[in-house]
């Protein structure tokens, strides 16, 4: 054994680490029982109100914004905000645990109830889809507030009759552009493809970089900022009845329709654009990236980053056009999605609290305060919104094809995740060459189960 | 007396064993977490679902896994091999060498991620500009033919000290007495290396590569943190963690069976790796 | 000092290269990045400017690092300890051979090494024995959770460390009258240091590690850990690097300093390596 003379002292600074963990220990469960306890006792109490929603900076703003005025004008209440981020899982799984064991009297959440596939059941519903048929959300319908609301953003979250949630908007999605990159080199908005391609092109000759985003973290998804547009211009308005989503649920229409066909062909076109190793740039940082700087022309993104690209350069001047895949302008439409819905927990401790927080939300003022900050656009029928997000977007504000009536509510069985034929990630492979349109296409269609 | 033993059983039995049989029981059912919604036994669907055509994830998450597990056990145990002869020593130099390889894993997995990230940043990373002066450009953590490499590299990054510290420990419980016999005998560098510094280092290299090989197995913490399985670096543990958590469409029970397919994976390769180990020890050591 | 050989010192001096390399480099630069100002960083990322400290004052007002922080400590070293704990007392009467069934309960410890995360049921569990939510049962948990092995591996050190105590000393502690927990305490314990700190250090920081248990196991903010509060805190503030920078070195900060006290401890722990099979 080593040197017996140092046992001795060895054997006391062991006591003394075994002391500290020992007392650590027993302080910390102390500790943590004193706090389990208040924990439980203001939560049982009739005046927290518990909300939880993602990490999108300007909405935790402004909701932070909205509670304490909330607080102000109910004394005596206190509303607590429990956020998590919204990449790869730690949202969704938040938000599990606070609807299964109702932690929260209001969650939030943007993935749409509708359309339902035909035959419900626990593998092919998405979670939301779930809660909302089978009864774990307070129904709103008898509550004066839905009144200020649209039916469109109402009938999005009805089930048999039922209003299971408050929409609060809907954001969009298509290319940010800079005016004074465009001004500059004398280019105008473009509403065709070909015009789209040569502004692209007109700026790449002029050592511009033209487009703009960001997929790292999130990677394929997020290609949708091109192949929702494809759908919505190319796809859409030959969908039988209008509604391309069901359709394609009913398997009315095939993922290998030439119309998409074109559409993917053309998404790897524009990808060319795009700046180099986009898939490998962090997506939470694109709000505050290059276009922001005003070192590239244009931004593939989605309206909600509109706030954070404000807040990163006050000064520039945006402006918003639909990505335009059709050689029709007409049929270049915006694309658009229910942006974040309040549910009321059917067991909330603090139901009725929860509710008069809904009434205080839509009333005009806050409610204008909330769309003007995060650079959605209104689901109420009325009132006036001055936002950053108004300004950029211009005539196309409030205005597209809404994910409802395009895209299907994918679920497990779908292969949403599926690596052999996820759909997002097919995209990304023709996109960068690796796979041609139509294999894409045969090899998802061959594995749709609708 | 052996009432501390039952309650440590107990203990393990019911934090550690009872939720790797609901494991099992939910990969044969529907299982949603929605309180009173029924839950339905599907049979092996969600095993046959794994197995067919349709395969999410799996053939990929099995080379993924393959590649992954061997390269990490093997690039750890390697350096840190190497590390532990030349920082075993008790100079001040040797012990901030110890205290340097042991900083990644003690900064926790969340810091660990960030700062890769950071650094192979390809738009403002120093690595970017490192590769840049070979005219390499690449996305990096997003690019097919990086993203696993460098999540292997990250890997063994953050552990190796811990096996730096085992393998220490058995060097140092080696008998000076036995080298200062070897040189006495004339037997130097390489011989002696073999013949007294391998063996006996045996029981070491045992538990090192045990914790390296189930370890990488069942990781799936740094790879989130890093690239979330995207980019071929899907293995099967972050498989299994993406399917029960990574998308808004949680599908709790192929997660479940996803996740047995990875336990009875790890006992077929690990046990009879273990056995091997024990077996040599025992003849190096006798 | 002994007169190093040529190659010998030439393969010290590489080893040493690559250790910086490798390991102090990667650890400067984000230090770097926290003491510049976001516009300097944003121009030139390689070069350090004229250092700002702002970055770590935003980052600690804007951050709950620190509650986090504490609560991380306490829950990875107090369920670590208790791990080993746990696994003492496993590992005394197997090792010894001191009930029927020993092996059978070895082999069942052994089989917790390869468990993979089983966070699902853990979760349901949690809620059923009104564990979840609360810092107890957090730690409880954490104890045997499956995929973090530190319970396993410290019943697998520990008795390989006490089989090679020798049982004269056993008898002669029974001679004495000495209580079996006192007996492991005084004797065992000092002997089977290694196998215990490398299985505390082990058991403690598969806990730190645990990305999964403080989002699913925990809702209160108030017991929010680091790995989640830093996560959020870099997607609130995804493009200011060098804030994120700072935040990372605020929340390391604790955990190198514990390293540096408890240096020797964790030098000593590899002394006398008694890791034998």
């Amino acid at each position: 054994m080593i040197s017996d003379k140092r046992r001795p002292g060895r054997r006391r600074r062991l006591g003394t680490i075994a002391a500290t963990v020992a007392i650590t220990g027993a302080v910390s469960l102390t500790a943590a029982a004193c706090a389990g306890n208040g924990g439980t006792g203001a939560s049982g109490g009739g005046n927290t109100l518990k909300l939880t929603t993602w990490v999108n900076p300007p909405a935790v703003a402004v909701l932070k914004q909205i509670n304490a005025e909330f607080e102000k004008a109910n004394p005596g209440t206190s509303v607590t905000l429990n956020t998590a981020a919204n990449v790869n899982g730690p949202y969704q799984t938040l938000l599990q645990q606070s609807v299964n064991s109702g932690s929260a009297d209001i969650v939030t959440a943007n993935t749409p109830l509708l359309p339902l596939p035909k035959k419900l059941n626990n593998t092919n519903a998405t979670p939301i889809q779930l809660w909302e048929t089978n009864g774990q959300f307070a129904d709103l319908s008898g509550q004066s507030f839905t009144k200020d609301y649209t039916s469109s953003a109402l009938s999005a979250q009805t089930y048999q009759g039922k209003v299971y949630g408050l929409t609060s908007g809907e954001y969009q999605e298509g290319v940010f552009y800079n005016k004074a990159i465009f001004s500059k080199y004398h280019l105008s908005v473009p509403t065709t493809y070909s015009q789209f391609l040569s502004v692209c092109k007109t700026l790449k000759s002029h050592g511009v970089q033209p487009l703009y985003t960001a997929l790292g973290q999130v990677g394929s998804p997020y290609t949708q900022f091109l192949y929702y547009e494809a759908m919505t211009d190319l796809w859409y308005p030959k969908a039988p009845g209008g509604n391309l989503a069901n359709a394609i649920m009913n398997d009315q229409v095939k993922w290998t329709d030439p119309a998409f066909v074109k559409g993917m062909s053309e998404e790897k076109q524009i990808a060319q654009y795009l700046e180099p190793n986009y898939t490998g740039i962090n997506w939470q940082t694109m709000a505050g990236g290059p276009f922001a700087a005003g070192k590239a022309a244009m931004e593939l993104d989605g309206s909600w980053d509109l706030p954070s690209i404000q807040k990163a350069n006050p000064k520039l001047q945006a402006g918003y056009f639909p990505v335009p895949f059709s050689s029709s302008a007409s049929a270049n439409q915006a694309y658009a999605q229910n942006d974040l819905t309040f549910y009321v927990l059917k067991n909330a401790k603090n139901k009725s609290l929860a509710m008069k927080w809904l009434q205080f939300f839509s009333t005009p003022k806050i409610y204008a305060q909330y769309v003007n900050a995060t650079g959605i656009s209104s689901a109420q029928k009325s009132g006036t919104f001055t936002g950053y997000a108004s300004q950029v977007m211009g005539k196309w504000f409030g205005k597209g094809v809404n994910q409802t009536t395009l895209y299907p509510a994918l679920s497990p069985s779908n292969g949403y995740y599926d690596q052999q034929a996820n759909w997002a990630d097919l995209q990304l492979e023709v996109m960068q060459g690796k796979m041609s349109p139509q294999q894409a296409a045969a090899t998802y269609q061959k594995d749709w189960k609708g | 007396m052996w009432g501390g033993l039952w309650l440590a059983v107990a203990v393990y039995t019911l934090f550690g064993i009872v939720p790797m049989i609901g494991n099992i029981v939910i990969s044969f059912t529907d299982y949603t977490e929605l309180q009173g919604a029924a839950v339905h036994n599907v049979g092996f669907t969600n095993y046959a679902q794994m197995f067919s055509t349709q395969a999410p994830g799996l053939e990929q998450g099995l080379v993924a896994t393959a590649v992954f597990v061997v390269a990490v056990t093997l690039g750890q145990n390697i350096l840190a091999l190497l590390f532990a002869h030349k920082l075993a020593g008790s100079s001040r130099l040797a012990a901030v060498g110890r205290l340097l390889v042991f900083l990644p894993i003690a900064l926790g997995v969340t810091i660990v991620g960030l700062l890769w990230s950071l650094i192979f940043n390809p738009a403002s990373g120093p690595m970017a500009s490192f590769f840049g002066l070979f005219g390499i450009h690449s996305a990096f953590f997003g690019a097919d033919n990086w993203a696993m490499t460098l999540v292997i590299l990250v890997q063994i990054w953050m552990n190796t000290g811990f096996s730096t510290l085992v393998f220490i420990g058995g060097l140092r419980s080696i008998d000076p007495a036995l080298y200062e016999a070897a040189a006495v005998d004339g037997v130097g560098g390489w011989q002696r290396l073999r013949r007294i510094t391998y063996p006996l280092l045996a029981p070491s290299i045992t538990v090192n590569v045990m914790l390296a090989l189930v370890g990488s197995f069942t990781m799936y913490n740094l790879i989130y943190v890093l690239t979330a399985g995207k980019y071929g670096t899907q293995t099967l543990g972050m498989l299994s963690f993406n399917v029960a958590f990574g998308s808004f469409e949680a599908d709790l029970g192929y997660g479940a069976a996803v996740s047995v397919l990875l336990f009875v994976l790890t006992l077929v390769v690990a046990l009879p790796m273990l056995l091997a180990l024990r077996r040599r020890e025992r003849k190096l050591l006798t | 000092m002994i007169r190093l050989a040529r190659p010998r010192l030439l393969s010290n001096i590489a080893v040493g290269v690559l250790i910086v390399l490798l390991f102090l480099l990667p650890v400067l630069y984000v230090l770097m990045m926290a003491f510049e100002t976001p516009a300097h960083f944003l121009n030139s990322p390689m070069t350090p400017g004229t250092p700002t400290v702002s970055n770590f004052g935003q980052a600690w007002s804007s951050a709950n690092l620190g509650g986090e922080l504490v609560n991380t400590v306490i829950f990875s070293v107090v369920s670590g300890a208790l791990s080993v704990a746990f696994g003492l007392l496993i590992a005394f009467p197997v090792a010894r051979r001191l009930l029927r069934g020993h092996s059978m309960i070895y082999t069942y410890l052994f089989i917790g090494m390869f468990l993979p995360m089983s966070i699902i049921p853990m979760y349901a569990e949690a809620r059923m024995l009104g564990l979840w939510d609360n810092a107890v049962g957090y730690i409880l948990i954490h104890i045997a959770m499956p995929g973090l092995p530190g319970m396993a591996l410290a019943v697998v050190l520990l008795t390989a460390s006490i089989s090679s105590v020798p049982l004269e000393l056993d008898e002669a502690a029974w001679m004495e009258g000495s209580s079996y927990l006192a007996y492991l305490w005084r004797v065992i314990v000092p002997i089977s240091r290694p196998a215990l700190l490398i299985g505390f250090l082990y058991a403690m920081l598969n806990d730190w590690n645990d990305i999964i248990g403080p989002v699913v196991l925990l809702n209160n903010p108030a017991l929010a850990t680091v790995t989640k509060g830093i996560n959020s805190f870099a997607g609130d503030n995804s493009s200011q690097y060098t804030l994120i920078a700072a935040a990372v070195v605020i929340a390391s900060l604790p955990v190198v300093i514990l390293f540096i006290a408890c240096q020797r401890q964790i030098n000593e722990a590899s002394l006398a390596g008694s890791l034998k099979g």
